[in-house]
């Protein structure tokens, strides 16, 4: 039997909406961390570019290859220089040994920073396949995580009257690491290296201190327990000490999954609201909704509805 | 053939649904389609032609309307009186749900029916009621025909504008203005009678004379009352057909025409409303490549709309 | 491109090449006094002639560390306005203390009273000689040709400072001892590589004053 209420939506309104969500999409992100011998912070925005939206004979639509890129991505790596120091050491003296204090090249614990601007050096790439998902929500029934629910409070989502929401149900989400190119590792470095060479007395010392640390290169290697690749480090860090790859597929997640619905109806449905016609207060009217489905083909994305009769 | 194939968007609501949102209108504002008199709320409440169900949500049962007036009465009296529209529904091409009178069936392509009931009910006041308002009357001409024939008094030192009329009837304009607020003649018996009242109609784009851009309008093609028999036959059926045609076409359906423009969602505008800015212009707009739009067939209200982003 | 920020302050001290005297204590210089005897010990500390600090170091046998080292110039800091530092030290007997400067540009003095059965006496005047057993340290960065001086005996020991070369390891925290007897110094020379220090220990009595006497030239004048 027809259903009382049927929308349909084509696949070019797909297309169409997904470019105006790329061209007017942000997402800020922020943190830092404390390792003891360095600190790091992070501070950037990324946005999204291109992709393509398909919906699919099996009931799925298929999002493909949307890169999102980093308009800003600003990384402050903090070090602690070590007490260098000259003199100092133990001498043996007849009965005893005596400990030279050093005389100290820097006053206090003296911590260098340096920002690099890493946003053209690394993309990532997201593909999704998802399927309609139907939810009657009922206040104080339908369970809602502690992380959905900060979300819904922080963007301001009624959950407090029934309604029906529709999500994107993702099955695979295929979002890239962060992977830092070999050449990011190498600028990075060598700007580093070249910025914290900087900080060191030139002249006399400076030759001193080179030739009791190896390198400045070596003292940052050291400092921060890198590996050979500076790259593959700088990868690790934001993919997993920082978590910054786990805030942007959480975000990938929620957007797509039972968090935050792309569309929803209140139900029962407000057709008329309450008015007030001289000092006579006539009720709102609001018609019940029953049985959606939303089904995908190849062509459109179809929603009926049944509106409930008078009982 | 997919619902999209002319348009980026299709919405359709079937008959059923139209129907059962008619059903819940009438449970949830009864005053929409019951109009009495003040004493329906009191000594006639139980008199109705059809009882009607309090809402849900609370609210008036009827809207309150004048008492009918009894024409020519020396002072202003009225009757009370109620009329309740029910059984209230829509049949979409093809048709076949509602069983349309001969004159009206079958609706052509591209129509709709509209079938409602109207019951009328009226107060009718008891002959001794009547007698002893009678009385009351007589006194009131009496009163004035009697002031009517005494010598005029003499005209006051300055002069003032003659009173006018000074004809037969001179509480003819104080009837006039104290009409609305009439009082009714008691009564305790509510006489009912009830009509079937079919319509067919159509949808159509226009222009409006003077005004620029495209008009949905309304259109009534036929209206007929079923079974006004009279003995011998008479035009009665006939000439109410004519009026409530006339007042639809004159006086409601004109009301009911939607600017073209109207149709068009701003989606940017709502987007900015809700606190999120888009740099583009994005708006849902009527689609103009399908032969009707809104298109009833298939039992149904279909409508098309195009996504245009700018 | 990028941006740096730092809150680094060089000791410039360190390459200040004034001569390092044991009669004034200052950046790369270290006074170590052994305190052979158990008791209360009132020690008084003078940066450029002024009383700065006084504390108490107590000498016992058993049961405090062998050596305590004090930064001379962290020391004025704690002090309250009658140059009274609430610090007390404990150092075994025949422990050392260490007198040092970490950064800036005064000159400091010790003088240390062993206060015993109610009287008082003068152990140790570093304005004057330092008395047989106590050590002087000096740290030499600027590579070239030291002399070292003892003002009590007049002998002198000639020092060498060179730049460590790429092939070496390097390790500034390997210094060398001298002896200052009363016949001289022993060894007669030493070689030491920039950054590293010489320790002189005074056999008898000694004032010792090291200074630069001939600086190695830069190596593009090589």
């Amino acid at each position: 039997m027809m259903a009382d209420l049927t929308i349909a939506v084509s696949e070019a309104v797909f297309a169409k909406t997904l470019e105006v969500v790329v061209a007017n999409f942000a997402f800020n992100v922020s943190g830092k961390a404390d390792y003891g011998a360095f600190n790091v912070a992070y501070d950037g925005r990324l946005f999204l570019k291109g992709g393509s939206l398909d919906l699919r004979d099996d009931g799925t639509i298929r999002l493909h290859e949307l890169d999102a890129r980093w308009d800003k991505l600003d990384f402050s790596l903090g070090v602690k220089l070590p007490k260098l120091s000259f003199g100092g050491g133990v001498v043996e003296v007849p009965l005893w040994s005596i400990l030279l204090p050093g005389a100290g090249l820097f006053s206090g614990s003296p911590t260098v920073t340096f920002t690099v601007h890493l946003a053209a050096l690394v993309k990532h790439e997201l593909s999704l396949i998802g399927s309609p998902l139907i939810q009657h929500f009922e206040p104080g029934v339908t369970p809602i995580g502690k992380h959905c629910q900060d979300l819904h409070t922080a963007l301001k989502i009624d959950d407090t009257k029934p309604q029906w929401r529709v999500f994107c149900d993702p099955q695979t989400i295929d979002f890239d690491l962060f992977d830092f190119a070999d050449t990011a590792g190498d600028l990075f470095e060598q700007a580093f290296t070249v910025a914290l060479d900087a900080t060191l007395p030139h002249g006399l010392l400076h030759d001193l201190i080179l030739a009791g640390i190896g390198s400045v290169a070596d003292l940052l290697r050291t400092l921060l327990d890198i590996p050979d690749d500076v790259s593959e480090w700088l990868s690790d860090l934001f993919n997993v000490s920082l978590g910054v790859f786990n805030l942007i597929l959480q975000f990938v997640a929620d957007f797509f999954g039972k968090c935050l619905s792309f569309y929803q109806l209140d139900d029962p449905f407000p057709m008329f609201p309450k008015t007030k016609e001289e000092t006579v207060e006539l009720p709102a009217v609001t018609i019940p909704i029953q049985n959606l489905t939303a089904t995908v083909n190849d062509v459109e994305l179809v929603v009926t509805a049944d509106i409930g009769g008078v009982s | 053939m997919a619902f999209t194939d002319h348009s980026d968007l299709f919405a359709a609501v079937h008959e059923n649904g139209i129907n059962k949102t008619i059903g819940q209108l009438m449970l949830q504002r009864p005053s929409l389609f019951n109009y009495a008199t003040l004493l329906f709320t009191q000594a006639l409440s139980t008199q109705f032609c059809q009882p009607i169900a309090p809402p849900p949500g609370g609210g008036p049962l009827f809207t309150v309307e004048s008492p009918l007036p009894v024409l020519g009465a020396p002072k202003p009296v009225g009757l009370d009186w109620c009329l309740q529209l029910s059984n209230v529904s829509i049949d979409l091409y093809p048709g076949h749900t509602l069983t349309l009178p001969p004159e009206l069936d079958p609706i052509g392509f591209q129509q709709f029916a509209l079938h409602l009931r109207a019951c009328f009910g009226l107060a009718c006041p008891s002959d001794l009621v009547v007698e002893n308002l009678a009385a009351e009357m007589e006194a009131a001409v009496a009163e004035s025909v009697l002031r009517a024939a005494e010598p005029p008094a003499p005209p006051p030192p300055t002069t003032s504008p003659p009173v006018s009329g000074g004809g037969v009837q001179p509480a003819l304009a104080a009837r006039a203005v104290g009409g609305t607020n009439a009082p009714t003649v008691p009564s305790v018996n509510v006489l009912c009678s009830c009509l079937d009242v079919f319509g067919v109609g159509h949808f159509e784009r226009g222009t409006v004379a003077g005004v620029r851009g495209q008009f949905l309008k309304t259109r009534l093609d036929d209206l007929e009352v079923v079974d006004l028999v009279t003995d011998p036959p008479s035009n009665l059926e006939s000439m109410l057909e004519c009026y409530l045609k006339v007042v639809l076409r004159l006086g409601v359906l004109p009301r009911l025409i939607v600017p073209m423009q109207s149709l068009v969602l701003n989606i940017t505008q709502m987007l900015q409303a809700n606190s999120t800015s888009i740099g583009q212009h994005v708006t849902v707009v009527p689609a103009t490549d399908v032969p009707n739009n809104p298109d009833v067939e298939d039992d149904q209200i279909k409508v098309f709309f195009n996504l245009k982003v700018q | 491109m990028s941006e740096l920020r730092h809150d680094v302050v060089i000791n410039r001290a360190l390459l200040v090449n004034a001569a390092l005297d044991s009669a004034a204590i200052t950046v790369r210089g270290t006074v170590f006094h052994v305190f052979t005897e158990s008791g209360d010990h009132d020690v008084t500390v003078l940066r450029d002639g002024r009383t700065v600090a006084r504390l108490t170091v107590t000498v016992q046998a058993e049961g405090a560390p062998p050596q305590v080292n004090l930064d001379l110039a962290g020391l004025e800091v704690d002090a309250d306005r009658s140059a009274q530092c609430t610090c007390q030290y404990a150092v075994r007997e025949g422990g050392v203390m260490g007198f040092t400067v970490g950064q800036g540009i005064g000159r400091f003095a010790v003088v240390i009273d062993h206060t015993a059965g109610g009287g008082s006496r003068t152990v140790l005047d570093s304005r004057g000689q330092l008395p047989a057993g106590d050590l002087f340290a000096v740290t030499l960065i600027t590579p070239g040709t030291y002399r070292a001086a003892n003002l009590a005996s007049q002998a002198r020991l000639r020092i060498t400072v060179a730049m460590p070369s790429r092939d070496e390891p390097y390790n500034p925290a390997r210094p060398t001892l001298v002896r200052a007897g009363d016949h001289g110094f022993d060894p007669a020379e030493a070689h030491i590589l920039a950054g590293q220090s010489i320790v002189l220990l005074a056999e008898a009595p000694a004032r010792f004053l090291v200074e630069l006497v001939e600086p190695a030239p830069a190596p593009h004048e090589a």
